[in-house]
């Protein structure tokens, strides 16, 4: 599963490299978060500008990413293509995660220089 | 006959086999994508397609194979046909029947934003079928599960509220 964390001012940036996340990498997608994330502090906002496609359990895995980081940490998600976009609002996700149109977005909403 | 009116017309698109296997699941839906793409399927009703694939195929390798069972012949078929109004999906697996009753409906799982720790994990599998098909069916014939369900051109219910089907 490619994914790869970068940390920006507070905040890590984690970028999935992967076209789709569904039922077949649903369990990598969360570990590997995990290991990318544990030792960071702050928020994190995950790129999904690369994935065209998500399922409900890619979504149920972006869902225990989100509480793998806690109440103290927020999950931020950014660049939804359209079926992920759609999976999204079909589930009210829009509820749980903030969510910006891109990662540029994402972090002028934080101050933090693109 | 020359001049006939295509409206009635249904046409065979997509016939495919495959094991009920997560990673073959996601092999089939890449090529029924592939498919509909070169047969000129708008891109909105290829999302909604691999929305509602992707949910009644991973119920199928989910649960209707699980043991006991030979799972090495856990298979799937999928057919899809088109018409005028949208196309046509048959899924049929060889797999344990659903537990009688009504199918699952729309309804998602309690989300509460404030409360991270009990967020839900799953359950959305069959509001996102429910919400991206119409006129969806579950048979049993011969040991063998057929779903069927619909999904139209337009996503929306035309003007009269009802998209016709």
């Amino acid at each position: 599963m490619k994914m790869s964390f970068e940390i920006r001012g507070a905040l890590g940036v984690l970028r999935v490299d992967e076209a789709r996340i569904d039922a077949s990498v649903a369990i990598q997608f969360k570990d590997r978060f995990r290991d990318l994330t544990q030792h960071g502090k702050g928020d994190v906002i995950l790129d999904l500008s690369r994935v065209v496609f998500l399922d409900s359990s890619g979504l149920g895995a972006v869902v225990a990413a989100r509480k793998l980081l806690g109440a103290g940490r927020v999950l931020e998600l950014a660049g939804l293509t359209p079926a992920v976009d759609r999976v999204m609002t079909l589930t009210r996700m829009f509820t749980v995660f903030p969510i910006h149109a891109d990662l540029d977005t994402a972090l002028a909403a934080r101050a933090v220089t693109p | 006959m020359p001049g006939a009116p295509i409206i009635d017309r249904q046409f065979r698109l997509i016939s495919l086999r495959f094991p009920a296997t997560k990673g073959a699941v996601r092999d089939a839906l890449l090529t029924v994508d592939r498919t509909l793409a070169s047969a000129g399927t708008a891109e909105d009703l290829r999302t909604r397609t691999q929305i509602a694939l992707a949910e009644a195929c991973n119920n199928i390798v989910e649960h209707a194979y699980t043991p006991p069972g030979l799972l090495a012949a856990a298979e799937i078929r999928l057919d899809i046909a088109g018409d005028v109004a949208g196309l046509q999906i048959m899924l049929r697996d060889r797999g344990h029947p659903m537990p009688a009753g009504p199918l699952p409906g729309r309804e998602l799982p309690p989300i509460d934003p404030d409360d991270v720790a009990a967020l839900p994990e799953g359950g959305f599998g069959w509001a996102l079928l429910r919400e991206t098909t119409r006129a969806l069916s579950l048979s049993r014939s011969n040991g063998q599960n057929i779903l069927r369900f619909r999904l139209p051109n337009a996503d929306r219910p035309g003007p009269l509220g009802r998209t016709a089907m």
